[in-house]
């Protein structure tokens, strides 16, 4: 009872969510219709009982991806009611693959209802983090590691095409700061009265030639 | 616990791809990660070799996410055989450059370890993870010339429409997930074995999936994107696009086919049939109006595919071994190929078809090998290329399709008239003006790694072409073990 | 479809139904209510250490010991006209102050403050916090791109890589925590830590996270979102009135739900330091909020002794050394947990 309404809820969430992410005309506001959309996401998790999986997309995506697609936004100097130009041109095809999409799903929902689905994690498990943990570590480990391999990908593809040594660029080195001692780069003298100073390590070279 | 000996090749490639990662990372040279790699996939070779590994790995209910047949094994040795010269072509390229970056072996290396999974998948997840693992190290290899705006352009439009396909693949696998309750291959077989259609849910699952893996092939709708990344990527990269991902993908097509999907052989053969053609026509006859020779071997992959899917569609142990010796001589072609325009690009020759004339009186070497490697690409007799045609289309006329005999012969007939045209124009063509002054003077023989592939490239095409049983005895047995 | 919604509407709105909606309120109303106050005094609370620090009294004339002093303020808010500049996008700009307070309170839901005593014993309690606490950053983010105004937008830029920046080594932190209770529950977390607190063997995660809390609630020495010498006052210039008392509460509530974070994961949340009579004879509550007011003073503490970090080392300090040094202490915790299981003495 309770629960089909807060599906209902959620989905309808959702669509308006999605919805604005595709027709909102700042791209700002889209990326939170992005984050809206994904914190109900995350409530139909919960409401399948799947709360570690819901909070993971909140922390995931909500906290982290989305974030940086705000930034993103925020910092670059993009004119995007240009980029929109074009779409009306392409509004027409991008229908005709939705509708058929939509008709393929629709028809195979109506054909056959969603059967067969088992549960992989099993009934009777104590909470589902732990559950998963199990699996993900045994019986899906293989898989779990190879997501380890395309984020190291990832990792390694931003830093690859981003960094870049300058010499232009000042830099820090706090262990030389603070391993540096008076001596290193202060002489103390004693000059004499009327007479100048002359660093020990300063050679005059051309000032007696002539 | 799962029997980890039979991983072996793909967690060497994974622990040497982190090694190679930390030695770049603490001031190892690209010169000797380079080397360091190499060696490494040459190290690898001894025990794929010597000791092929067979069997399930990570065995759950009725299958497994990863099962290793002779079929697995051959395309992983010929994947691993392609990898070498591959990686040897990015040095010479990139140390002119200023852009060579320890990196890229690693990411070579990770993509390397993405096929490995992806040949041997069982599964739905292991084969995703093991697409994006291989696509990811393309879109960065893609983009690593970061300076030059085609070179992120290629990017992009690869890693966008890669997504695209990705995308499409999961809501596949989702859909199938959904109706049959498994992503196991194993247990999918058991739910399409009862016969007669599928229901719609499972059908729109699995044509969405299996449209995922003819995108990474760009097989003919799905190839747009195919031109414009080889020509802005890289050379190296693009030989290493054009050589070994689509060898991962089609054992993959290949194994969904005849494994879960065998019972729906009235379904996909004649649709696969109608793509084949497509593909070799529209490759065949585009690549002719190209002025690029980046470009027309792009074009030139498209039409490749569509004769190797040739022999997918025969559908039979000759037709799959026909695939796999194809795609051997046809990724070690391209290796070539590439290995002779990375040479000119470095020698600041135009890789335009225009720029090539002349090139037989400038650079007789360079000239004689282009001229072997096209002709085998064209299919011309004493050459691989030939065989390897002659592999594909003849199970298909023995499994009654002639009509996509008859269009693969018509569409090799105008790939042949391009390559026999870029021969023209190196050996009868006057060159330009502007060429005759660009081109740095006539340099002694090099001993560079670049010739060492091209040479290679052209013997193995030549010894394969009078002795194509040195090959085909593997691949057929391979491809009978898949029945 | 009418006809579902009528059913689900007397189904609904039953006696029982209304009775349970009553206690919700009324819990929800009990936990808030301390905080908001406890927000209110840990203002005046850090008007007065910093006095003191300063050899100053501190705000003394409204009230004994200024201590009606936050009353005031609110008040004054409260009256102020709300403005909202030319240019800027109105909706977000008015919706941004909400998105920092509303998370902070939501916090608030699982963090148990004494046995028993927790709105929801939801066994994700530390995912739940964490997904929460990741959601304010949005407001801030709004707000520096909702006012049309370079310095709130400087602001908000800062915030929100400092944020996220170190919310990673704060998960890491957490995890290692997790490992050794063996729970995410944050009172099972408690328990655990019966015979000794997680602050002893896991002292230098600690110090990391206590580090690690001043930068994600923007605090001194890591305030540069609102840093007055560069930014003005950051994200927050544009704003006044109550819009900007929402921020302000935010900010404050964020402050107290990682001290009581801080208390529950390090210090053994309600429970007393060593188990023996006098000290038992305590309630929980107040061995709890003597801890969090600790860590609170530890925050002002900070602000008025370090000067503030420029942003380069900000970054430097939470990538380049909490980051790995976190994962280093992860690794060596799980190895302890495989060797010697979870960390669970007593109780």
């Amino acid at each position: 009872m309770l629960a089909d309404i807060l599906f209902l809820a959620f989905a309808t969430a959702i669509i308006l969510g999605a919805g604005t992410v595709v027709l909102a005309r700042n791209p700002m506001v889209g990326v939170l219709g992005l984050v809206f959309t994904f914190l109900n996401a995350a409530g139909l998790f919960i409401l399948l009982q799947a709360e570690f999986l819901g909070l993971l997309l909140i922390m995931v995506y909500v906290g982290a991806i989305a974030v940086m697609f705000l930034f993103v936004l925020m910092t670059i100097d993009i004119d995007f009611v240009k980029l929109r130009e074009g779409m009306a041109a392409y509004l027409p095809l991008g229908a005709v693959v939705m509708l058929a999409l939509l008709a393929e799903l629709l028809l195979a929902a109506y054909a056959a209802p969603i059967s067969g689905v088992g549960n992989p994690i099993g009934e009777g498990a104590d909470t589902s983090a732990a559950a998963l943990g199990a699996l993900l570590f045994t019986d899906y480990n293989l898989p779990f590691q190879m997501a380890g391999l395309v984020l190291l990908t990832a990792m390694v593809g931003a830093i690859v095409l981003t960094h870049r040594r300058r010499s232009d660029v000042k830099r820090q080195n706090i262990a030389k700061q603070v391993l540096r001692k008076p001596e290193d780069s202060m002489t103390l003298t004693q000059p004499k009265v009327g007479g100048g100073v002359t660093a020990s390590h300063w050679e005059p070279q051309t000032v007696e030639e002539k | 616990m799962t029997d980890l000996t039979l991983l072996f090749p793909t967690i060497f490639l994974a622990v040497w791809a982190l090694v190679l990662l930390m030695y770049g990372a603490f001031g190892g040279s690209a010169r000797t990660t380079a080397a360091f790699a190499c060696f490494g996939l040459a190290m690898l070779l001894v025990p794929m070799l010597t000791k092929p590994a067979m069997g399930s790995a990570f065995v759950l209910g009725q299958g497994a996410l990863l099962g290793f047949s002779p079929f697995t094994q051959l395309a992983q040795v010929l994947l691993l055989v392609l990898a070498i010269p591959v990686a040897l072509l990015a040095e010479p390229f990139f140390e002119g450059r200023k852009a060579h970056r320890a990196e890229i072996y690693t990411l070579m290396l990770l993509s390397l370890c993405g096929m490995f999974i992806l040949t041997a998948a069982q599964d739905f997840l292991p084969m995703y993870m093991g697409l994006e693992l291989m696509s990811f190290p393309l879109y960065i290899m893609a983009a690593m010339l970061r300076d030059r705006a085609e070179s992120s352009e290629a990017a992009l439009k690869y890693f966008v429409l890669g997504g695209l396909a990705s995308g499409l693949l999961l809501f596949g696998v989702g859909l199938v997930y959904a109706a049959t309750g498994t992503t196991q291959f194993a247990s999918l077989m058991v739910a399409l074995g009862q016969g007669g259609m599928p229901w719609p849910l499972l059908s729109v699952g699995l044509a969405l999936t299996v449209l995922a893996v003819l995108f990474k092939l760009s097989v003919v709708p799905f190839h747009m994107w195919t031109p414009d990344v080889y020509q802005g990527a890289p050379t190296p990269v693009t030989a290493f696009m054009a050589a070994l991902p689509k060898l991962a993908a089609i054992v993959l097509l290949v194994r969904l086919l005849e494994g879960p999907l065998s019972g729906l052989q009235e379904l996909w053969q004649p649709a696969l049939a109608v793509l084949a053609a497509a593909s070799m026509v529209v490759g065949s006859v585009v690549a002719i109006r190209q002025t690029d020779v980046k470009r027309l071997l792009a074009w030139s992959t498209i039409a490749n595919v569509g004769f190797v899917l040739c022999g997918v569609v025969a559908a039979s142990p000759q037709g799959h071994g026909g695939v796999l010796f194809y795609l051997a001589v046809y990724g070690l072609t391209m290796v070539g190929l590439f290995a002779v325009l990375i040479e000119l690009e470095n020698l600041q020759e135009p890789v335009t078809v225009h720029g090539l004339a002349g090139l037989a009186r400038r650079r007789p070497w360079l000239a004689t090998m282009l001229l072997m490697l096209l002709f085998s690409m064209a299919g011309v007799p004493p050459f691989a290329g030939f065989m390897a045609k002659l592999n594909v289309f003849a199970p298909l006329v023995a499994a009654g399709y002639t009509w996509l005999a008859v269009v693969g012969v018509m569409a090799s007939v105008v790939a042949a008239f391009y390559s026999l045209w870029l021969v023209k124009t190196m050996y009868f063509d006057v060159p330009s003006a502007e060429v005759a002054v660009v081109a740095k003077p006539v340099q002694s023989a090099q001993q560079s790694p670049l010739m060492l592939v091209a040479l290679a490239a052209v013997a193995v095409v030549l010894v394969l072409g009078v002795l194509p049983g040195l090959l085909s005895n593997l691949t057929l047995p391979a491809a009978t073990a898949l029945f | 479809m009418l006809d579902l919604l009528t059913l689900y509407a007397t189904n609904l709105i039953t006696w029982d139904n209304t009775l349970t909606l009553a206690w919700i309120v009324l819990t929800c109303l009990l936990v808030a209510v301390p905080v908001l106050l406890g927000m209110a005094y840990t203002t005046w609370f850090e008007r007065k250490v910093l006095g003191w620090m300063h050899l100053r009294h501190g705000p003394m004339y409204v009230g004994w010991f200024g201590l009606l002093q936050p009353i005031a303020d609110a008040v004054k808010l409260f009256f102020k006209e709300p403005f909202v500049p030319e240019g800027s996008n109105k909706l977000m700009f008015m919706l941004a102050p909400a998105m920092v307070f509303v998370p902070s309170l939501l916090a608030w839901a699982v963090i148990p403050v004494d046995k028993g005593w927790v709105v929801a014993d939801v066994n994700l309690g530390v995912m739940y916090l964490l997904a929460v606490s990741s959601l304010s950053v949005y407001g801030i983010l709004m707000a520096g791109w909702a006012s049309n105004s370079k310095y709130p937008f400087l602001g908000a830029v800062r915030s929100g890589a400092q944020m996220v920046s170190y919310e990673v080594s704060l998960g890491l932190i957490i995890l290692s925590v997790v490992l050794l209770a063996g729970s995410m529950n944050l009172s099972a977390i408690v328990e655990a830590q019966q015979g000794m607190w997680f602050a002893i063997p896991a002292f230098p995660a600690f110090v990391m996270f206590l580090v690690s809390i001043l930068a994600e609630t923007n605090r001194h020495p890591f305030d540069l979102p609102e840093a007055e010498a560069e930014l003005v006052a950051g994200y927050n210039v544009e704003y006044s009135s109550m819009y900007f008392g929402m921020f302000f509460l935010g900010e404050y509530i964020a402050m107290i739900t990682m001290s009581a974070f801080t208390a529950i994961l390090f210090l053994g949340g309600w429970l007393p330091p060593v188990s023996v009579v006098p000290l038992t004879w305590v309630p929980g509550v107040v061995w709890f909020a003597l801890k969090v007011v600790a860590i609170l003073f530890f925050m002002v503490w900070a602000r008025g002794t370090l000067p503030r970090y420029r942003y380069d080392q900000l970054m430097r300090l939470g990538w380049k050394i909490f980051l790995p040094l976190s994962l280093v202490w992860l690794v060596a915790t799980a190895f302890y947990v495989k060797m010697y299981g979870n960390m669970v003495w007593g109780g």
